[in-house]
């Protein structure tokens, strides 16, 4: 026969695993994927990363993996997906300035060649027009004729 | 000179144009950003919605979400059920139990079609099937209505009556 203190703790113990296993399940939950500091991380790196542009599909598609994972309570699956889009867009984020950079060179580059196109065409056009023109005719024969200068 | 000054002239214009256009389109501009939810029927296409469902048995809906905020979002689709005259608004949600969450995170620029199953136990008529996109808020890293919903009005038969 048990005695009464040994019910207690044996009762108080069950209450224990129960109420970790609840909490355990809660975090388990969609809705609780904001409690999730490194999934949040994930999110807010994800906005600000492709707003600038960069190409954030393959961290979009592992953090919608380990989505389902949370929904399907496979904790354990979905967290290594999280911590690995993580690494991934924080080195994509130290990457950022380089990108930026490199993003506004090449845009700087594109619109002086565009804007320089018609002063361009207007100073060459002609010249590269009289060049193919006399390239053509380079095997024309002048010819002189007396009736002509009659 | 071979070309007439004239045919020259008209010719630059015309690159003129051309480079104008083609910097309008290279620099970048932001249009005005928004999110759209779309209900679409089991087979994923816009109308023949099922309207006569039988209490318990599944629902087979498709969702479709389209991001066009200019930068990829978490967002969350809250499946409720409301009424004839209980249905959100562009500023409020209703306010009844969540049936099930669809939670994406959508790119920039992308959509996505999410089949839906739902069972309704609650038999009744007029009874409004809704769907409210709600969008993850990071810098208050919490969840915020963004007024676009859909619903459908089902009247919802007990097991075992016929239609």
């Amino acid at each position: 026969m048990l005695s009464p203190d040994r019910m207690l703790c044996i009762t108080l113990t069950f209450l224990m695993i129960i109420a970790l296993t609840g909490s355990y399940k809660a975090h388990a939950s969609p809705g609780a994927l904001e409690a999730n500091q490194t999934f949040t991380q994930c999110v807010k790196l994800l906005e600000e990363l492709s707003s600038e542009g960069m190409d954030v599909s393959k961290q979009v598609e592992l953090l919608n993996t380990a989505i389902r994972y949370i929904e399907a309570n496979q904790t354990e699956k979905a967290q290594p997906l999280i911590v690995e889009a993580y690494t991934q867009l924080s080195q994509m984020r130290q990457e950022l300035p380089s990108f930026k950079l490199a993003q506004n060179m090449q845009r700087g580059v594109l619109v002086s060649v565009l804007a320089a196109a018609p002063i361009l065409f207007y100073y060459f056009f002609p010249r590269l027009y009289a060049l193919i023109w006399l390239h053509n005719r380079r095997t024309y024969i002048v010819k002189y004729s007396k009736r002509e200068r009659k | 000179m071979i070309i007439d000054e004239e045919v020259l002239a008209v010719l630059t214009a015309l690159v003129v144009v051309g480079s104008a256009l083609s910097i309008a389109l290279i620099i970048p501009r932001n249009p005005e950003p928004f999110l759209a939810i779309g209900l679409l029927n089991e087979k994923g296409y816009i109308g023949d919605y099922p309207t006569q469902i039988v209490a318990g048995e599944p629902v087979k809906l498709n969702i479709f979400l389209a991001n066009h905020l200019g930068k990829a979002a978490l967002l969350q689709v809250r499946v409720k059920l409301g009424s004839k005259g209980k249905i959100p608004t562009n500023s409020t949600p209703i306010d009844t139990p969540i049936l099930k969450n669809i939670t994406v995170i959508l790119d920039k620029g992308k959509n996505i079609t999410v089949p839906v199953s739902l069972r309704i136990s609650q038999p009744g008529i007029n009874q409004a099937i809704v769907f409210e996109l709600w969008m993850l808020n990071t810098t208050s890293n919490m969840w915020i209505y963004t007024g676009r919903w859909n619903h459908l009005y089902v009247n919802v038969t007990p097991p075992g009556v016929k239609i």
